[in-house]
């Protein structure tokens, strides 16, 4: 009886395991949209471009520290999978940029911060580049461009009190 | 306008030395009135039951410090404190309330919300080891008050370009 329960908890989590992180690989240029939906799911924002191309953009959760761009072409064959949470990306992020920019190319952010006293709001990412770390953008929140960018590494609380963020 | 520069300058320089030198000339037994005379008055005072005092000198000389001057009940000096250190940040618990929180470190620098987890964010700049770029970050429950989560971060000054 409780090896049985142990074994279906195994298969559940292996399962979940199999959905969060294989799918996005097994995805190659040329596939269908049927085919990406039916591998990984509906998209959490679609974005249309103006030659009927589509990228799809899916974010890993709240604790996720990849989101996958899906490039789809005005045939709806796949043309490239992207993981933009990457410095190749960051870099990409300059002074002036909208929101809306912004957005495009890093997906939803992890969490959206605003300072009424400098009149600035900061959006921030949370990244693998060998270790965990984060980074920012920080919008002059009036006009919605962006002022600059930061990467933040956490330094641990002493004492061992592990903040999470 | 140089004219200007170097009239002003004889006032200026004992005004930079009184600002750099100052927490630090501060000794146990000093008076009230030696205090305000070296740093001059603070921010904000914070009174004890038992009749002594804290004085806040938030930001410092290089406007990344945040002193704490306790003084006895008799007006002398007690003890002169940089508070954004190890060792106070590592006083934080969960559940502390905005004033206990601001007792230990100080006004923050700058004061920031989040709408999606209803926090308000409290955030101070500080230097490491007097040379590592550190954010501080306190979460509130904004409903509640009672801190949810401190987290710090150096800030990679290489803009991306280390490695």
């Amino acid at each position: 009886m409780i090896a049985a329960l142990h074994r279906a908890a195994a298969l559940f989590a292996l399962g979940l395991l199999a959905a969060g992180c294989a799918n996005f690989s097994a995805i190659s240029p040329g596939d269908s949209a049927p085919t990406v939906e039916a591998r990984v799911g509906p998209p959490g924002t679609v974005w249309k471009n103006a030659d009927g191309s589509e990228a799809w953009e899916y974010p890993m959760g709240p604790t996720g520290v990849q989101t996958f761009m899906i490039d789809i072409g005005p045939d709806r064959a796949v043309r490239a999978v992207r993981q933009v949470l990457t410095e190749e990306y960051f870099a990409k992020v300059v002074a002036g940029m909208s929101r809306e920019d912004v957005r495009r190319l890093l997906g939803r952010p992890k969490e959206v911060w605003y300072f009424p006293s400098r009149d600035e709001e900061v959006w921030t990412w949370r990244y693998l580049e060998v270790n965990y770390r984060f980074f920012n953008v920080l919008f002059d929140r009036a006009s919605g461009t962006v002022r600059t960018t930061l990467r933040l590494d956490e330094v641990f609380l002493p004492g061992g009190g592990r903040g999470k963020r | 306008m140089s004219t200007i520069f170097l009239r002003a300058l004889p006032l200026l320089i004992p005004a930079l030395a009184a600002g750099c030198a100052g927490f630090s000339a501060i000794n146990p037994g000093a008076s009230a009135r030696q205090v305000e005379t070296l740093v001059g008055p603070p921010a904000s005072v914070w009174k004890n039951a038992d009749g002594s005092e804290v004085w806040e000198y938030p930001r410092g000389p290089l406007g990344v410090e945040t002193y704490m001057v306790t003084l006895g009940s008799d007006h002398a000096v007690r003890e002169v404190r940089q508070v954004l250190s190890d060792e106070t940040i590592s006083k934080l618990h969960v559940g502390m309330s905005r004033d206990e929180v601001r007792r230990l470190l100080g006004a923050p620098r700058d004061i920031g919300f989040s709408d999606s987890s209803d926090e308000e964010i409290w955030s101070w700049r500080y230097r490491d080891w007097g040379v590592r770029n550190m954010e501080l970050y306190a979460q509130f429950d904004r409903r509640t008050g009672a801190l949810k989560k401190v987290t710090r971060f150096q800030v990679d000054t290489s803009d991306g370009k280390r490695k």
